[in-house]
């Protein structure tokens, strides 16, 4: 990330036009958040849907800062579960989901890195080509597979599905482990360190910034998902796909809460633990990751 | 003697050494090949053997399964199959070309100009990285109301800007806006690693602008792009496009989210797996050369880092 200030050169006709396109690009993202959560702050009845002056209040500010009404009616207007539970379902996908890929993609890659055997590369070449062939639609059969393994429906069921070492992760961990020197492990040899206190006190602590950033990327996409919950995970709804049902009115106890300031009241609660994560990490996430080419 | 002794001694516990090498790889190697092969090697086969069964009901109690090509051919023989086919594969490569000469070229150009640290250089990155933290479920709906309810109050009550009289069009710019994340973030970082020195020589060359992004930094970062490029393609057969969430009309699905209903059809209905499967060994078959054609012709006609 260190740049010389050569490269600071004056706005061309390119970066003037580029500024444009951004600006409006940040601009759009401002007011549709701000629309969000003025929307969430209204009532639907007398406020939003029947105001009494404007009719419909659908771009104004709130008669009255509802938002918090509107949570704790959230909260328990789902028919199977409050949106404590569902936050915890959340959790326990995302995060179990996250470690189990970071950890295994970590290990196997340093594994590859530090010992140069032909099991090695083997691996190396798995990764590489299982990125560049794509096989489709064996999402039918990894189903079945799950339900044959008592893995379907199961939180850890989806840890152990989701803890492969394949994608281009493996390779940003492998770089990073193929450019340390050698002479780190060397010396802790000589200090009379076996392989598994070298993993652990010299490789690990190492590349313990990339872990974080991974993790976090992992996290948030696990935090996100919905299409997989909807599919192998029945009975643990995720907030992700309960906000979706919210807003189609299914699985609901109370009818108005597909009504739009209580969705969006919902999308607030969805949205606020990764912008939080997001603004504590921020650096990590977007400083510490680049990927070569694709040999193969 | 004391040099052959200190020798069979120091070989002995090289021995040992490596013994437990081996011992520690094989056992961190362990779980996530047995892992992979479950999961990796085992579904791909348990699909492969779905595509060429069919199941066949003996009586009320008994079901066998037999061998068969029909999956594959029905695909092909079935009109309405077929149209589905047609129309799926048509929007997929609709989504991919909007993605191909519309997003991909304006995140390389985002990343020039954070690269190049103009005005507001790092506000603009986090932004466009946004998009890629915040739930898509969230972002898709919010746009969507947003459409549909505040684009007539907005624009003197007329429903032509409404989500639902613009389905295509409104699908292609909200996936074209939340794609700059993880492309911007990887471009610009690889960016970051070209050598002042390299610019400086270009801008006494006089490459500045347009040229010095054409010329010196979009050969450098090459390599980064290739792998979006090559990885890209995969996406015409995986990428749903939220379309689950925007439930649109059916008319713009593209093969991934048609693949992902097909699944979710299959749950509890195994006699419906050889369909899915053979459709996915069809797909299969058309994206694996495809890939490697791309990878070939970037490695031929693409730039060098040289």
């Amino acid at each position: 990330m260190t740049m010389s200030k050569s490269n600071k050169t004056k706005f061309s006709p390119l970066t003037i036009t580029l500024f444009v396109l951004l600006t409006i690009y940040v601009l759009f993202m401002l007011l549709l958040l701000l629309w969000v959560f003025l929307t969430a702050s209204k009532a639907y009845y007398g406020d939003y849907f029947d105001h009494p002056e404007l009719g419909k209040n659908i771009v104004g500010f709130p008669l009255k800062f509802m938002l918090f009404a509107n949570i704790k009616e959230i909260n328990t207007g789902f028919a199977d579960g409050t949106l404590i539970s569902m936050a915890g379902n959340t959790i326990l996908y995302s995060v179990g989901c996250a470690l189990f890929k970071v950890v295994v993609t970590c290990v196997v890659a340093y594994l590859c890195a530090r010992y140069n055997n032909w099991f090695s590369r083997l691996v190396y070449t798995i990764v590489v080509v299982t990125m560049i062939i794509p096989i489709v639609g064996s999402q039918a059969a990894e189903i079945q597979m799950a339900k044959e393994l008592l893995l379907y429906d199961q939180i850890w069921g989806m840890w152990l599905m989701r803890s492969n070492f394949l994608g281009m992760y493996f390779l940003v961990f492998y770089s990073v482990f193929k450019s340390m020197p050698n002479g780190y492990y060397e010396a802790a040899k000589i200090d009379g360190a076996n392989d598994w206190k070298i993993m652990c006190n010299i490789a690990l602590p190492l590349v313990k910034f990339t872990f974080l950033s991974i993790f976090l990327i992992i996290f948030i996409e696990y935090w996100n998902d919905y299409l997989i919950p909807n599919l192998y995970l029945p009975s643990y709804k995720t907030l992700s796909l309960a906000l979706y049902q919210q807003s189609r009115g299914q699985e609901l106890k109370v009818r108005r809460l597909q009504y739009v300031p209580y969705v969006m009241a919902t999308v607030l609660l969805v949205t606020i633990p990764v912008i939080v994560v997001f603004c504590i990490f921020s650096e990590r996430l977007m400083g510490n990751l680049s990927v070569g080419g694709l040999k193969g | 003697m004391s040099n052959a002794i200190m020798t069979g001694t120091t070989k002995k516990k090289m021995r040992k050494a490596e013994r437990g090498s081996n011992i520690f790889y094989a056992a961190l190697m362990a779980f996530p090949v047995l892992q992979f092969l479950v999961f990796y090697v085992g579904v791909n086969f348990k699909s492969f053997g779905y595509a060429f069964m069919q199941q066949e009901k003996i009586s009320d109690t008994e079901i066998i399964w037999r061998f068969t090509f029909d999956n594959f051919t029905n695909w092909f023989s079935n009109s309405s199959k077929l149209s589905d086919l047609l129309s799926t594969t048509g929007m997929s490569l609709l989504y991919y070309g909007a993605s191909l000469l519309v997003s991909i070229p304006l995140a390389m150009l985002f990343s020039y100009y954070i690269f190049k640290k103009c005005l507001g250089a790092k506000l603009f990155r986090i932004f466009l990285f946004i998009p890629s933290i915040v739930p898509a479920a969230a972002f898709v709906l919010t746009y969507k109301i947003v459409l549909n309810d505040v684009t007539p109050v907005l624009f003197n009550n007329t429903n032509s800007l409404r989500f639902d009289e613009n389905q295509l069009f409104y699908i292609l710019f909200y996936n074209l806006y939340v794609s700059f994340g993880t492309s911007v973030l990887m471009y610009a970082n690889k960016m970051f690693d070209i050598s002042p020195e390299i610019i400086e020589a270009g801008q006494l060359d006089g490459a500045t602008g347009i040229k010095e992004f054409w010329y010196i930094v979009l050969p450098l970062t090459f390599s980064t792009l290739s792998v979006f490029l090559i990885t890209g393609v995969a996406t015409i057969f995986t990428n749903q496009y939220n379309l689950f969430l925007f439930q649109a009309n059916p008319e713009y699905r593209s093969l991934g989210y048609y693949m992902y209903v097909l699944a979710g059809a299959t749950v509890g209905h195994e006699q419906e797996i050889p369909n899915v499967a053979a459709l996915g060994m069809i797909l299969t078959a058309v994206a694996i050369p495809l890939t490697y054609l791309v990878k070939y012709c970037l490695e031929k006609f693409g730039p060098s880092e040289e």
